[in-house]
């Protein structure tokens, strides 16, 4: 261990101070804000700007404790001296800081499992507006993908690929206690989050760890006088661009083109006339956009304490605005929390309280039939927004779903309003040095209530309401968790070992009401209330309850020899109550060993390599993320007949499917080795983690024929592997003035669905709109919700080529086809063209994602800069336009279609009737690359001098300016190329996505 | 107290321990389970509920959906093409119009297995209602009856889709994937034995408010068309051997719904058609159609628990736009012009009642945007404004669907040789036609003529040509093919859909395909 403290001698000055700086001992720069106390009492400071700091003591004899975030806690006995200069440790890059794992903490360098890890300064610089966010570039073998860019709206977090059809979310803890979901959690509120990835880190968590586990830990207060700091920030948000959709003039030219080429009548025969009348025509993204929504963030946070007693207290509040609908597309957040920690004696205890109020209101952000950007995308340019007299106007040319995107925004009302009060006790006793027992009971209570009212409206197409509704739903959960864990730990000469064991019951269950009433007395949103209905005879509603629980025993033993040899075994038997009664309860194992070679002689001194461990590790994980009551045969009743003279309703029951009482969990096992090290005195660090990762058991339907009547039963049948490596590396360096910090985080990932076992060896995933079927697809050999549809061989120029399209027997492939057609490939040679010909023609995962993240100080100024890159993974735009109507509009690469003056090699030829199939066979034409590298985040601040910030009485006051997706670089044609899982087997399929916003803040952090 | 402090917990964890499993162990807040389900006469009435039920599933499973019975049955016929708004809506359905049918046909495959899931259903509550507890022995025998004509019907529907069917009268179990098609003599026998063992159990007077469940008529008139359909084509082509009922028995029974029933041919073509029709004293049997009350029958994930007709949705024009009469649709079944031609239009009155003519009627359309249209529409079923359900009008259209009615009755019991041929021929023409009625001879070539107008639109027709024989079939379907609808209607496939290709290879190649596929 390097030498961490540096004692001047004492020199002769007042009796009652004492002083001096604090320092980063591995880099030298002053720390800002180091908390000092005098052991056991209240006497407290914090440095300043400077790294300086005073403090009056009653005299110049005890222990002065210095405390900072992200740097080992020192003790340093006063002894007499005045001047006491310090250079604390960091805690972060390597070395002996205390990371969390599952059930405790561990000493960084022993770890031997694969576990990211990134802080409190990562997320504050990040300014998340969700916490996943914080997650991504920033941890390796974590894959973000932002949904949409709707406030509040999810991100599809996948550590280390995706292992599974069904829920691939990982295991979410937040001090311990499993959520659903954290965008309860204030971004600000959070110390560090901790990401175990391979098995032999998640083992601890058994049934639930098979996609990964995401450790919270939220901050606590220190020793000190009180601190308060305020963060907060304004902001406007834009869409960061526009896709280049056809212009009047353009789109009447393309329908009149496409009518002409089948031989019909052209819909525009006065074209002319029209350019003159409405020129460019409308504008329908800039109609739906909300330029310059606000969002707003403050976050206040008290904390302080004494040597037994801390405390950390804070309340935030945001609202952000949507940039598309204006007024139906927002989030608003409110939260309180307050932690604290005791000790007396033997005990330790504490309490994690906090309540968070959301509401949200939404639209459907990636919707191809409904969704507003779907409607701004396909709707004619030709048609106003209003017409003549001032009514929404109505389009005469586009049909179905698609209308006026203004008058449907108009129209849509609903709202989710969620209290979410999460709380948790623990209580630690040392029975002696060696043994102790910790205990925890955690609740989480979440009331959830959505609402939503449709008046009648008829937007033209099929877009109608003949009758007023309000919908009202209610939902609690109640999950409560208790653990019980017995830890010892002993040394003996250099052998360190520690042994946990420890139970653990969950609880969940979820009660909901609710119901719909038409005919409304009064029609609004804000009298939307099932009360006011008045149509008693189709007034519904509809109530229940979901239950499960959860009972866990688990061990770990750890043992080391000088710290230098590790050796780790984790065993975890889960019961969970999904699975019928022979088949409740699984075995969960896991070892890893590691080796820590920068501690042996012969690398102890070395002049460039400061650190190097390698560790290994394997284990099995379970995945409990099924339906309840999946395993029985239950009977499901239904309305959906009737008798009398006008019919009305009866209730049938039937089996709702074929059971199987012997369903199992899905079960992955993962072995990883990973090796870290440092360089130079720890200036560069360098992480590399390679891993296979297998899924078993995938839950599929049986393959049963439809003869025997009933739904198939779910099985256990198939399986996926995720191969991939991991870097993480950073490098830090001092010159004069200027500080710089830079880290590099890389992903790769191979995901190969290696069986399935039913009758096609194939699962079918999402199709678009209604002509493609099937467009995601998981089979064997392939990656999972790989695209599936026809390859290409570009475009029939001629007649002859049509007929020279032919399959090994002469017989004309295409005999269909004009000039101008796309030419498809006949795979299987029998001179059609059917499914049998569809192939991988993409894939929507990416095979390398990277994040690039550049800290630049001088003096005063602090500049942070971050980039995230995601290469190789593809997009299926299908969905952008809806091919199966006759006159949507187009993207303008339609402008460079195929026509007899024009031979495009790229684009078809516009068509109405489509007998060639260009635009409803799902074909690689409508795969894009959607690779991109976005400064996911940029921010410039200025620390204002101490002169200043003592006359108001703070220790320090920030002021920043920051942007988010400032900059995006890609060759991606729609709206945005972050397009996240809509389901399993229904990724990056492009139906319109609601894109994400630019947005520039202004912020300050201000601390007293 | 140190030793305590750990025998405690330690002491705790066991007990614990043993209560684990308890702890475990939930029930089904919600739903019953098969363990106690089948006790009560209420359970029972859910079970059979949920066999009928299924005559309203279009959808197949999972969600291959898009085949009402009629309107499948009159694409494959030479009264409609398949429609829609082009060649990619619903391509399976123009495979069957073409008579190009894959044997992964999607609609083949979901017409397959609704029926089947009919079947089970039904076979499942026979199964188990020995052990259900009825106050009145009436009702278990009602009930029984009921589930058993519900199992012939959709037994029948199989074997004139597939020909060659398994036949199972228990429900079968997930290891049950090697079941072998019967043969189809077979299965025509069991049809006809059964109806003729629930004819005495069925009820003769169904309560009004009951309207829609299954009477000895419809049993009685069900094997009049069964009885037809074998003699004229399930014995000639498929080879299936007689069965155990005599004409003049089946005639019979055909006379007794005429004379003794309580059901009778309405005055007015007209009073057949529309919301207020439903349960008319003409419908015999007929598959129940409403506007189910909530959003939670609007649902596109569960397109089969609509009690909506389907058929409405998916024939109303497209374009529409506010008209006092008509609400718009899908344009699927767009109706050949030889069948309108087929009508005298000035003197039939079912024409006007049949045939939707938009430009005649005035109605806004928009026929670039309706697939293989011709200019005319079917009628009877057609989405009308004063009809339109309060919510989610593509799942709650409340026309009912004849299956068998006394129009039907009347011409089969004339085609079957009755002593009264020529006056039931005749009363159903005489309404028809009015004053304009001009007797024509009860020929069987007349009466499948007259059918054909009858029934337009009712999913009859493909049924009747294949009852004049392949060879007619094939002339008459063929005949519609035109520029771009290329219809090849082949005689080796015998007027059959192929066995869905996923069901034989998922029963291990134990059902074997159909002839010409």
């Amino acid at each position: 261990m390097l030498l961490a403290v540096i004692l001047f001698g004492a020199t002769k000055a007042d009796a009652q101070t004492v002083r001096g700086t604090v320092v980063d001992d591995e880099t030298g720069e002053t720390l800002i804000g180091v908390n000092i106390m005098l052991h056991g009492t209240n006497i407290g400071t914090t440095t300043d700007i400077n790294g300086e700091y005073s403090l009056t003591v009653p005299e110049r004899e005890g222990t002065l404790v210095f405390r900072y975030v992200g740097f080992v806690t020192q003790r340093i006995e006063i002894d007499g001296r005045e001047e006491i200069n310090v250079a604390l440790e960091p805690d972060i890059i390597y070395g002996d800081e205390l990371i969390m794992v599952g059930y405790g903490l561990q000493q960084r360098s022993l770890v031997t499992g694969a576990i990211s890890r990134i802080e409190s300064r990562d997320i504050e610089q990040a300014a998340p507006l969700r916490l996943e966010q914080a997650l991504q570039g920033r941890t390796a073998g974590v894959t973000v993908i932002q949904n949409s860019g709707q406030p509040g709206s999810a991100a599809t977090v996948r550590i280390r690929g995706i292992g599974t059809t069904g829920n691939a979310e990982p295991l979410y803890l937040v001090d311990g206690m499993p959520v659903g979901g954290i965008d309860y959690l204030n971004p600000a509120d959070i110390a560090s989050i901790e990401v175990l990835k391979d098995a032999s880190a998640t083992a601890i968590y058994g049934a639930r760890g098979a996609n990964g586990v995401v450790m919270i830990t939220t901050q606590q207060g220190s020793p000190g006088p009180i601190q308060v700091n305020y963060t907060g920030y304004i902001g406007f948000q834009n869409p960061w661009k526009e896709t280049d959709l056809l212009n009047a003039p353009n789109y009447m030219k393309i329908m009149n083109e496409s009518y002409a080429n089948d031989g019909r009548r052209i819909p525009f025969p006065d074209i002319e006339d029209r350019i003159a009348a409405i020129g460019e025509g409308t504008n329908w993204q800039e109609e739906v956009f909300f330029y310059n929504a606000p969002v707003t963030d403050h976050t206040l946070r008290l904390s302080g304490g004494t040597e037994t007693s801390n405390y950390m207290a804070s309340m935030s509040y945001r609202q952000q605005d949507g940039i598309v609908a204006e007024g139906k597309s927002n989030f608003e957040r409110m939260s309180f929390r307050v932690n604290s920690n005791h000790q007396r004696g033997r005990l330790d205890y504490g309490t994690r309280l906090t309540y968070t109020r959301k509401t949200t209101r939404g639209i459907d952000p990636n919707e191809e039939f409904g969704g507003i950007m779907a409607r701004a995308s396909n709707i004619d340019p030709v048609t106003p927004v209003f017409d003549e007299e001032g009514n929404f106007a109505s389009s005469p040319f586009a049909s179905q779903e698609v209308v006026n995107p203004v008058a449907f925004i108009d129209v849509i009302n609903s709202e989710w309003n969620e209290d979410k009060f999460v709380g948790g006790v623990f209580g630690n006793f040392n029975f002696t040095d060696k043994l102790s027992l910790r205990s925890t009971l955690d609740i989480d209570l979440a009331y959830g209530s959505n609402r939503s009212f449709t008046p009648v409206y008829d937007l033209g197409g099929n877009v109608f309401n003949t009758t007023s509704s309000a919908f009202q739903e209610q939902n609690k959960w109640t999950t409560w968790q208790t653990s019980h864990v017995l830890r010892y730990q002993d040394q003996i000469e250099d052998h360190n070992f520690s042994i946990l064991g420890g139970f653990e019951l969950l609880d969940h269950r979820n009660e909901f009401l609710g119901g719909v009433a038409f005919d409304l007395t009064m029609e609004s949103f804000d009298n939307a209330w099932l009360s006011v209905g008045t149509d008693e005879e189709n007034q519904s509603n509809f109530g229940g309850l979901g239950l499960e629980s959860l009972a866990s025993y688990f061990s770990r033993v750890n043992y080391d020899y000088d710290n230098k040899y590790m050796l780790e075994g984790v065993l975890r038997f889960d019961g969970s109550s999904k699975f019928g009664p022979d088949d409740r309860w699984a075995v969960f194992p896991a070892f890893s060993l590691g080796w820590v070679l920068s501690r042996e002689a012969f690398l102890r001194d070395h002049p460039y390599i400061s650190y190097l461990k390698l560790r290994g590790g394997w284990g099995q994980n379970g995945s409990d993320n099924i339906g309840q009551f999946t395993y029985t045969p239950l009977i499901t009743t239904h309305s959906g007949y009737g008798f009398g003279m006008t019919p009305s309703l009866v209730t049938g029951a039937y089996p709702t499917q074929i059971a199987n009482p012997a369903l199992r969990w899905e079960t992955s096992e993962q072995a990883n080795i990973g090796l870290e090290t440092a360089f130079l005195d720890h200036r560069l660090y360098f992480n590399f983690d390679v891993y296979n990762k297998e899924t078993k058991g995938l839950l599929l339907a049986a393959p049963i024929p439809a003869f025997i009547g009933n739904a198939p039963p779910v099985v256990n049948g198939g399986t996926v592997r995720n191969r991939g490596f991991e870097i993480e590396s950073g490098f830090r360096q001092i010159v004069g003035d200027w500080r710089v910090s830079l880290s590099l985080t890389g992903t790769y990932n191979k995901n190969e669905v290696t069986s399935i076992e039913n009758d096609e060896g194939r699962l079918f995933g999402a199709g678009v709109s209604t002509a493609m079927d099937h467009v995601a697809m998981a089979m064997v050999g392939k990656p999972i919700a790989f695209f599936w549809g026809y390859e290409t061989a570009g475009i029939f120029q001629t007649m002859d080529d049509v007929q020279n399209h032919v399959n090994s027997e002469g017989e004309v492939i295409q005999p269909n086809a004009r000039p101008g057609d796309l030419i498809f490939v006949d795979h299987n040679d029998d001179g059609q063209i059917t499914d049998d010909d569809r192939v991988k023609i993409g894939n929507p995962y990416p095979d390398f994602t990277m994040g690039f993240n550049v800290d630049l100080d001088y003096k005063n100024w602090d500049l942070n800069m971050f980039w995230y890159g995601s290469f190789g993974n593809d997009i299926f735009t299908g969905g952008t336009r809806r091919h199966d109507l006759p006159m949507p509009n187009w993207k303008d690469d339609v402008l460079d279609r195929w026509t007899e003056e024009n031979p495009s090699t790229t684009h078809p030829r516009v068509t109405i009737s489509d007998p060639n199939g260009n635009y409803t066979r799902p074909s690689d034409f409508f795969v894009e690359d959607g690779s991109f590298v976005r400064l996911r985040n940029i921010s410039l601040g200025y620390t204002l001098p101490p002169g200043i910030t003592d006359r108001a009485g703070a220790s320090r006051l920030r002021v920043y300016v920051a942007a988010q997706n400032l900059l995006t670089f890609t060759g991606y044609s729609g709206h945005d190329p972050e397009i996240g899982a809509f389901g399993a087997l229904n990724v990056g399929i492009d139906r319109n996505i609601y894109p994400q916003a630019r947005t520039v803040t202004m912020g300050i952090n201000l601390d007293f | 107290m140190k030793r305590l402090t750990i025998i405690i917990p330690i002491l705790g964890l066991l007990l614990l321990a043993g209560c684990m499993d308890n702890f475990l162990d939930h029930k089904p807040p919600v739903q019953r389970t098969q363990d106690n389900f089948f006790l009560t006469k209420s359970d029972a009435d859910q079970a059979l509920y949920s066999v009928y039920e299924v005559l309203t599933f279009h959808h197949g499973r999972p969600n291959s959906g898009f085949h009402p019975f009629d309107l499948i049955s009159n694409v494959l016929s030479d009264d409609a093409y398949a429609g829609g708004s082009g060649p990619g809506d619903q391509p399976s359905i123009v495979e069957l119009n073409d008579h190009n049918i894959s044997v992964t046909n999607d609609k083949a495959l979901g017409l397959w297995s609704d029926r089947f899931t009919g079947i089970y259903r039904a076979n499942l509550l026979l199964e188990n209602i020995d052990g259900v507890m009825f106050e009145n022995e009436q009702d278990r025998t009602i009930i029984a009856a009921e589930a058993r004509f519900l199992r012939v019907l959709y037994y029948f529907e199989l074997v004139k889709f597939f020909g060659n069917v398994p036949l199972f009268e228990r429900p079968l179990v997930a290891e049950d994937i090697r079941m072998p098609q019967t043969d189809p003599g077979e299965v025509y026998e069991f049809l006809v034995t059964e109806l003729l063992d629930i004819i005495p159990d069925l009820r003769d007077v169904i309560p009004p408010a009951q309207a829609g469940r299954a009477s000895s008529w419809a049993a009685k008139s069900m094997l009049g068309r069964i009885y037809l359909y074998h003699r004229d084509y399930a014995q000639p082509v498929l080879g299936a051997g007689p069965l155990p009922v005599s004409e003049s028995d089946v005639l019979g029974h055909l006379e007794d719904v005429i004379n003794n029933s309580p059901h009778r041919l309405l005055d007015d073509f007209s009073a057949l058609w529309g919301r207020a029709a439903n349960n008319n004293a003409e419908a015999i049997f007929s598959v129940q159609h409403g506007a189910a009350a909530l959003s939670s029958f609007g649902d596109w994930g569960f397109l089969n628990g609509s009690f909506g007709n389907w058929a409405t949705t998916m024939s109303g024009l497209r374009g529409v736009g506010f008209h006092p009469q008509y609400i718009a649709g899908w344009s699927f079944q767009p109706v050949i012009p030889d069948l309108v031609e087929a009508f005298d239009q000035d003197t039939d009155s079912r024409y006007f009642l049949s045939i939707l003519d938009p430009v005649e009627e005035n109605v806004r359309h928009n026929a670039d945007e309706m697939y293989q249209w011709q200019g005319y529409a079917f009628k009877k079923f057609q989405p009308r404004r004063p009809d339109l359900p309060s919510v989610n009008d593509p799942f709650n259209w409340p026309y009912n669907r004849p299956v068998v009615r006394f129009a039907d009755v009347l011409l089969m019991a004339a085609e079957l040789g009755s002593t009264n041929a020529q006056d039931y021929f005749d009363q159903v023409r005489m309404r028809a036609y009015g004053d304009d009625f001009v007797q024509i001879t009860a020929t069987r070539e007349n009466i499948m003529e007259e059918r054909r107008l009858e029934f337009a639109g009712e999913g009859h027709r493909y049924w009747d040509l294949l009852r004049m024989g392949l060879d007619t079939a094939a002339q008459k379907i063929n005949a519609q093919a035109i520029q771009d609808i290329p219809i090849n209607f082949r005689t080796e496939r015998l007027g059959l859909l192929p066995i869905p290709q996923s069901e034989i290879s998922l029963s291990d190649n134990t059902l074997v395909q159909n002839p010409g596929y």
